[in-house]
């Protein structure tokens, strides 16, 4: 990875970033102080245990939440003193959600919620766009079902369709497996693994240790600040093949 | 968004709770129906209260004791006697109201009738011959009041379609004989009427009043033989034509005002009004009862667009996941605020048609069973339409707006 050649502008570049909850002496400092630049082309795994702010980090990046000191920009974009409509349209543009619980709309169907994004932007094209983002996950067959008719992969690759249809600067996961069954986390695994290797940006927020060893960079957070930053190749990485991931598709 | 996608995803949500958006629907739907039922009740009342009023002539000018704001409670309850035969005798006078064609005395009270077992209280009128033809009500069987009947104070009677029927039933009434029985201070009278004709029928006025209800004799019959006094309840003048009104008016007033010895300045005793009057009396009683109404179903629409918000807001409560799900993928505040207001609108708008369709059937209803017309106007139903969006739009703001300023994080956390 990091002998990948010259990047360009990179996706994420925080500077000194802080993040207060509440004021007074009830005040929690979620985070002190970020520095953390991602280039474009890099796949990040977030890890840290619960309370370290690696969900503030994943709001701020993502744009769900803005810092209160240092500066961010996301895709050469300050998005420092943007309003709430300012904000939407960044995510719009350049992120790509993928949460936890999926996260789809029920009585939609998956063709729908995958063009749901595009919807927000005005696209008219956008079922046919839609039908592309299912088809790169494998699920154009699916296209007119509800959530509640497709298995928890498969909704999860629909959240996936859902993430790539914008074509976004950088996907963001939020324990994208941790509502998973081990066969279907390493499933939906292997698919950011692919989408890494064509390009894509990635940064995965996990508290599980196997699913951030497949990522090329580890960020790990305690107490609001970055106690770790590890790039390099993880095949040494013993708790993997024990577990039964498959390591051919790298 | 798109809107006709927006519509789309809220019938969709619309449809998925279908027992609760029936539930909060119903009452925009009642309030909606109330309103247009309503409205349509008074404009078809106003519209029989001019027609009967039509009917009377529009040449005719009507005296009636009392000042116009105390000739309905004084006279109700006999306080006035400011009309009397000797004005009467006045107005009748040749060339004391050139333009006057007929003028017809009424005097009346109610009355016990009895015919066999049957008995029964009814209005009585004392008139002359000339009110059938003023009034436009000719006989159905035998015939009217002859000026012979009027001279000999003959104890006769013309009988309404209804009293003839409670009276004797279906057996013919000309020249069946009933007692009528007056009571007052003075002591109780009871006369033996034989009846000479049954009016043709009527209706009754706006469902309250049943013209068809009467016992009409002879003027003289009614002064000397029944009431014992010398009091009308009405003089009923008809013009030459309908320009000569005004003056026929002028002129009544003018002889009525010198034998009441009333000075220059005093009000008037008596009331002089023309047909053009009591029309545009009864169109604005008629207004103000049509608004009165519409104002009743107002209410009703105003609790069911309470029942709207209430409903948006456990909705958006209920879908506060879903609201920061859209806002972390891109919705703007206006997309959000839009996809509540448009749901509210739909609920609202389902409500009105059905709303609509629930006034036709009650048009419907109380058109068949009832004298009244309750007339539904394209205007009213536009008017409902525009109404039942409004609502939606009104008590959907506030869900809406709540949904809107939802903050995507705190959205996406909840459970």
């Amino acid at each position: 990875m990091t002998g990948q050649g010259d990047a360009p502008a990179p996706v994420v570049e925080m500077r000194g970033t802080t993040k207060t909850y509440g004021t007074g002496e009830a005040a929690v400092h979620a985070l002190r102080g970020i520095d953390l630049v991602i280039k474009p082309g890099e796949f990040v795994a977030i890890v840290g245990p619960s309370g370290s702010g690696k969900s503030t980090l994943m709001n701020l990046i993502g744009c769900l939440d803005v810092a209160d000191g240092g500066t961010y920009r996301l895709a050469g974009t300050d998005v420092a003193g943007l309003t709430d409509d300012q904000l939407a349209r960044i995510r719009n543009r350049f992120v790509g959600f993928v949460f936890q619980q999926w996260n789809l709309l029920a009585r939609t169907s998956a063709l729908d919620n995958v063009a749901l994004p595009l919807s927000y932007r005005g696209d008219r094209d956008r079922r046919r766009r839609a039908m592309e983002a299912l088809r790169s996950v494998g699920l154009q067959a699916r296209a007119d079902h509800h959530p509640n008719a497709l298995s928890g992969g498969e909704q999860q690759r629909v959240a996936i369709a859902r993430a790539l249809v914008t074509d976004p600067a950088l996907v963001l996961a939020d324990e994208p497996t941790g509502s998973l069954d081990t066969a279907t986390g390493e499933e939906v695994m292997r698919i950011f693994r692919e989408l890494n290797e064509s390009g894509r940006t990635l940064v995965i927020v996990t508290h599980e240790p196997v699913v951030a060893a497949q990522a090329r960079r580890q960020i790990r957070l305690r107490d609001g600040i970055i106690v770790e930053d590890i790039e390099g190749d993880n095949d040494e990485e013993p708790g993997l093949r024990a577990l039964g991931f498959d390591r051919a598709h790298r | 968004m798109p809107i006709g996608e927006t519509i789309r995803s809220a019938l969709v949500s619309v449809a998925a709770n279908r027992l609760r958006a029936f539930l909060t629907i119903l009452g925009v739907t009642i309030g909606v129906a109330a309103v247009i039922g309503m409205v349509s009740v008074g404009q078809g009342a106003s519209d029989l209260v001019q027609s009967s009023l039509r009917g009377l002539g529009t040449n005719a000018v009507f005296v009636t004791p009392g000042t116009r704001s105390t000739t309905f409670l004084q006279s109700a309850a006999g306080g006035t006697t400011s009309i009397t035969f000797g004005d009467l005798a006045a107005l009748e006078q040749p060339g004391a109201v050139p333009d006057a064609a007929t003028i017809v005395p009424e005097q009346g009270g109610y009355a016990q009738l009895r015919a066999g077992s049957e008995t029964r209280s009814t209005r009585v009128v004392g008139t002359s011959p000339d009110y059938s033809a003023v009034r436009d009500w000719g006989v159905e069987y035998g015939r009217f009041l002859t000026s012979g009947d009027v001279t000999a104070a003959a104890p006769v009677a013309v009988l309404g379609g209804d009293t003839a029927k409670a009276l004797f039933g279906t057996k013919a009434a000309v020249d069946r004989s009933f007692t009528v029985r007056y009571v007052q201070e003075g002591g109780a009278v009871t006369l033996r009427l034989k009846v000479v004709g049954v009016l043709e029928p009527k209706g009754n006025i706006a469902g309250f009043f049943n013209r068809d209800d009467i016992v009409i004799v002879p003027i003289t019959t009614s002064q000397k033989r029944i009431f014992g006094r010398d009091s009308l309840s009405t003089i009923t003048i008809s013009a030459r034509n309908a320009d000569a009104t005004t003056q026929v008016g002028d002129d009544a007033t003018d002889i009525l005002r010198r034998r009441h010895r009333l000075h220059e300045g005093d009000p008037n005793d008596f009331t002089v009004s023309t047909q053009q009057d009591l029309l545009a009396t009864a169109a604005l009683t008629a207004d103000v009862f049509t608004v009165l109404l519409g104002l009743i179903g107002g209410v009703s629409l105003v609790v069911g667009g309470i029942g709207i918000m209430n409903i948006m807001l456990v909705s958006v409560t209920e879908r506060t996941r879903e609201i920061g799900l859209r806002k972390a993928l891109g919705a703007r505040r206006r997309d959000i605020l839009g996809q509540f207001l448009v749901e509210a609108v739909v609920l609202t708008s389902i409500g009105g048609a059905l709303g609509i369709l629930l006034a036709l059937a009650f048009a419907w209803l109380i058109g068949a069973f009832s004298p009244v017309q309750a007339i539904v106007t394209p205007a009213a139903v536009a008017v409902a339409a525009l109404i039942s969006v409004g609502v939606g739009l009104l008590f959907g703001l506030y869900p809406a707006r709540r949904a809107a300023y939802l903050q995507p994080i705190a959205a996406l956390r909840a459970e």
